[in-house]
């Protein structure tokens, strides 16, 4: 098959020697930008891009690919072990990983987590060796109506997140939705909310957002228990820290589905890795057996999501070398290098440049090799950041969030905010309102309004382009459903209580619906 | 033992400090005498950025300047962030910006221009204008302007035109685009020239505005069609692409892309880096793989003549938008 040919002829492009090495070096560097809170695969990318500058076009492709999916597999790191979530994909990570690491467990869920991206990295190659030009075409039947039934799906499932009381997640999302609005209004062009601050033009980032929610609020509840210079005493043997038998039993349908779930919403223009583990989280959550467990260090919350960042960065790739658009920040500036190489990335890059889309594509197989290879030899290294007392941990938490806020907008408007999210954050946890939901509506609320506000205008106010196509028809169904399941539950239970007097208050309990 | 070591630390970053500041200011009549910080108000990957580190890139590689520019990106508020941080730079040779249109138009949009005004940072080149084309799907049925504009005549409102957000070149060229062919579109703001394009491919919208490198290698692969380009002459780089003024329709616009850095500098320091910039667009490379790899105009204009085109511009972006209703 001419596929099979031509990834050989890839091959022996990428395992020379030189393109070996910056191989290795593009995932090292990706590993730890993406272990660096704030700083993010685009900005790495960026910043590593002179380096590149006279070099031969397909070596530096290598090498700054390498670093976009190295990242990948770098976010869950701070994820786990400080609850700050490295780049803004390994949110979920932070959620469920964190929890794990209290009970004494961070590195199976780093193990899973390395795993789980290896397979999902390597097959989100595979397809994209094979099939990326069907997928970029399916790609593009999505427009304004499709992304808002995604969106709208999305935000709908993932206000159960909270995992308890999903009156309280609801809440938590409106809240985001609203802090969403703050900023430029993209249809309109003009400023909402902004009380005459021009910082807040831009609106609220959600990467300060979530390290003030996740990492401040945690140092903040630290602080109220004693503070004994006492550290955790866990075996740092390599078969003390990996991964048992039942947690792969219990994770491997996971990452199959982050994987899929990972490629299908990554290949998607604007969606990205960041949308892609939300989105298996979510899915992780429906099908599991004990959801109650999600929020306490369920394992397949940390399997799941960490499978879809990485299938999702394979993904993003399809549309960048089949049709020569850039799906994420990262990849449009991968398009940007290109240029600067003196390439023409579009629909004809593939016959114009074959040893460079077909040695990249190559080069992809190895640096997951690599990395995996990496980031288990690491594990008990990572782990036993975990034995600093916790007088030095949390404080080593408050920099990580501070450099990280500034550093990801080189603005310090956004430690600011940062640091009024913490609070914010502390309060909600005694209270037992859930951040994750927040964090979400601030990820998807703008791209939902705008989609929404796009699809109405393009049909002229017909509510009918949401019913108008098979894609869009299947996505609206399923979010109507799940809306409206819980509220019979809740009506059919009220009705239950009435006829029993004294029973429980309704309201409880509907957040696995 | 320890202690005398984090002792010895210290004093050494103490004395790093002190020599730096020293270094300021004492080589201040050698400028620049340390590295630049180029400010692109704008995330990595877009145009801006990418010109920024051609730029960057360029310096380093012919010498212009003895000391590097080091890209930084303060993104946020559609450029006003980043150009806001400049503005506080009052006197600081070490900060220079990219700009583009929205520094032009987002004061005025916002209502902000006593606080944020282009007057309050110092111009200092204009390197090229960026072409705007009118770009159809390749199997759409207007193979032509003329075709276009009489199915906007035929069914007023209908045909779904992409750009940027209201208020931006793309919208407001559509308006004088529509006002002068006398038809009207139903235009859908898009949040980038990527996601335009998408839309446009996958069939969601009629017909959108490009920059050339986005839609020159669309265009070689033949999934889209240009129908014309806003310029009154054909451009060098596609002289098969007719333009809207041979379509009867004489609209003409470009987006200017140049260069600020940090107001109330010495006049002698500007004209230092006057001089590197028009050094900047003679050579070679920047003419190879910037102005012809993006099919752009080159047009050099010094701090004078760009201060003068720039109020020139205001002054235009100011009545269109009040006659868009965008400016009361």
């Amino acid at each position: 098959m001419e596929v099979f040919h031509n990834l050989l002829m890839g091959f022996s492009i990428a395992i020379t020697p030189l393109n070996l090495l910056f191989a290795l070096f593009g995932v090292l560097a990706g590993t730890i930008i993406g272990a660096l809170p704030g700083i993010g695969p685009p900005t790495g990318v960026a910043i590593l891009m002179p380096l590149t500058f006279g070099m031969n076009p397909t070596t530096a492709m290598i090498m700054l690919a390498g670093i976009y999916y190295g990242a990948m597999y770098g976010g869950t790191i701070t994820s786990v072990l400080i609850n700050v979530p490295g780049e803004s994909s390994s949110v979920m990570t932070a959620v469920e990983g964190y929890q794990m690491a209290l009970k004494g467990r961070a590195g199976v869920a780093l193990g899973i987590a390395t795993i789980g991206s290896f397979v999902a990295g390597t097959f989100g190659v595979i397809l994209l060796t094979l099939i990326s030009p069907i997928l970029a075409e399916f790609a593009l039947k999505f427009g304004p109506p499709q992304y808002f039934a995604l969106m709208f799906l999305g935000l709908v499932t993932l206000t159960s997140l909270s995992g308890g009381n999903s009156v309280k997640g609801f809440m938590m999302t409106l809240i985001g939705l609203l802090l969403a609005m703050v900023g430029m209004d993209s249809i309109t062009g003009r400023p909402r909310f902004i009380m005459g601050n021009l910082q807040l033009l831009n609106g609220f980032d959600f990467l300060p957002a979530a390290m003030g929610l996740f990492g401040i609020s945690e140092v903040l509840v630290t602080m109220e228990g004693p503070m004994k210079m006492e550290m955790q005493k866990a075996s740092l043997k390599f078969k003390d820290v990996w991964p048992k038998a039942a947690d792969w039993a219990a994770s491997k349908w996971a990452i199959v589905r982050g994987t899929v779930v990972g490629f299908a919403i990554g290949i998607l223009p604007g969606a990205g890795a960041t949308l892609a583990s939300f989105g298996s989280y979510a899915v992780e959550k429906k099908f599991s057996k004990h959801p109650e467990e999600f929020g306490h260090g369920a394992i397949e919350g940390v399997a799941g999501p960490e499978s879809a960042n990485n299938s999702a960065s394979a993904a993003a790739m399809v549309p960048l070398l089949t049709l020569g658009i850039p799906s994420s920040a990262t990849t449009a500036i991968l398009m940007g290098a290109m240029m600067m190489y003196g390439l023409r990335p579009g629909p004809l890059l593939f016959d114009t440049n074959p040893d460079l889309v077909w040695g990249l594509i190559a080069s992809m197989y190895i640096g997951n090799v690599i990395l995996v290879i990496m980031n288990i030899g690491m594990i008990p290294a990572f782990v036993s950041v975990l034995r600093t007392p916790i007088s030095i941990l949390m404080p080593l938490i408050v920099v990580f969030t501070l450099v990280g806020s500034y550093s990801a907008n080189n603005n310090l408007f956004d430690v600011w905010v940062m640091l009024g999210f913490g609070i914010a954050g502390y309060f909600m946890r005694k209270f037992g309102y859930p951040p994750a939901p927040i964090v979400l509506a601030l990820v998807l609320g703008s791209n939902t309004e705008r989609t929404l506000r796009q699809s109405l205008m393009m049909s002229r106010g017909s509510l009918g382009i949401f019913f108008s196509e098979p894609i869009v028809v299947t996505l609206m169904t399923v979010t109507l459903v799940i809306l409206i399941a819980p509220v019979i539950g809740m009506v059919m239970k009220y009705a239950r209580n009435r006829r029993t007097p004294g029973g429980a208050q309704a309201g409880g309990g509907t957040g696995e619906a | 033992m320890k202690k005398s070591r984090f002792l010895v630390a210290g004093l050494t970053l103490v004395a790093l400090f002190i020599g730096m500041f020293a270094g300021g200011v004492l080589a201040k009549s050698d400028y620049p005498s340390r590295p630049i910080e180029f400010v692109v108000p704008f995330n990595p990957g877009g145009g801006s950025d990418n010109m920024a580190r051609m730029i960057a890139a360029i310096y380093d590689k012919e010498r212009i300047l003895p000391q590097p520019l080091v890209v930084v990106n303060k993104a946020g508020g559609s450029g006003s962030v980043g150009m806001s941080y400049v503005q506080t730079k009052n006197g600081d040779p070490y900060v220079i910006m990219t700009a583009v249109p929205q520094v032009l138009t987002v004061p005025l949009t916002t209502g902000s221009t006593d606080v944020l005004h282009w007057t309050k940072l110092t111009p200092i080149a204009l390197l090229a204008l960026d072409e705007f084309m009118l770009v159809v799907r390749y199997d759409s049925p207007y193979q032509n302007v003329k075709e276009l504009v009489n199915a906007a005549k035929a069914a007023p409102k209908t045909i779904k035109f992409g750009g940027s957000e209201v208020g931006s070149e793309d919208s407001i060229l559509t308006d004088i685009f529509a006002q002068k062919a006398g038809v009207q579109f139903n235009y859908i703001p898009f949040k980038s020239g990527g996601e335009v394009m998408t839309a446009l491919l996958g069939g969601h919208l009629d017909v959108v505005w490009a920059n050339p490198n986005e839609a020159m290698s669309q265009m070689e692969a033949k999934k889209v069609r240009v129908l014309a380009v806003a310029n009154r002459e054909r451009l060098k780089g596609a002289p098969n692409i007719p333009t809207l003024k041979e379509n009867g329709i004489d609209v003409h616009w470009q987006m200017l892309r140049g260069i600020f850095a940090a107001p109330g500098i010495k006049d002698a320091e500007r004209k230092v880096l006057e001089k590197a910039m028009k050094k900047l667009t003679d050579s070679p490379t920047w003419k190879k793989d910037f102005i012809e790899a993006n099919f752009l105009t080159p047009k050099y204009m010094d701090s004078k003549a760009y201060a003068q085109f720039l109020k020139d511009k205001e002054a235009e972006y100011k009545a269109i938008l009040k006659n868009l209703g965008v400016l009361k």
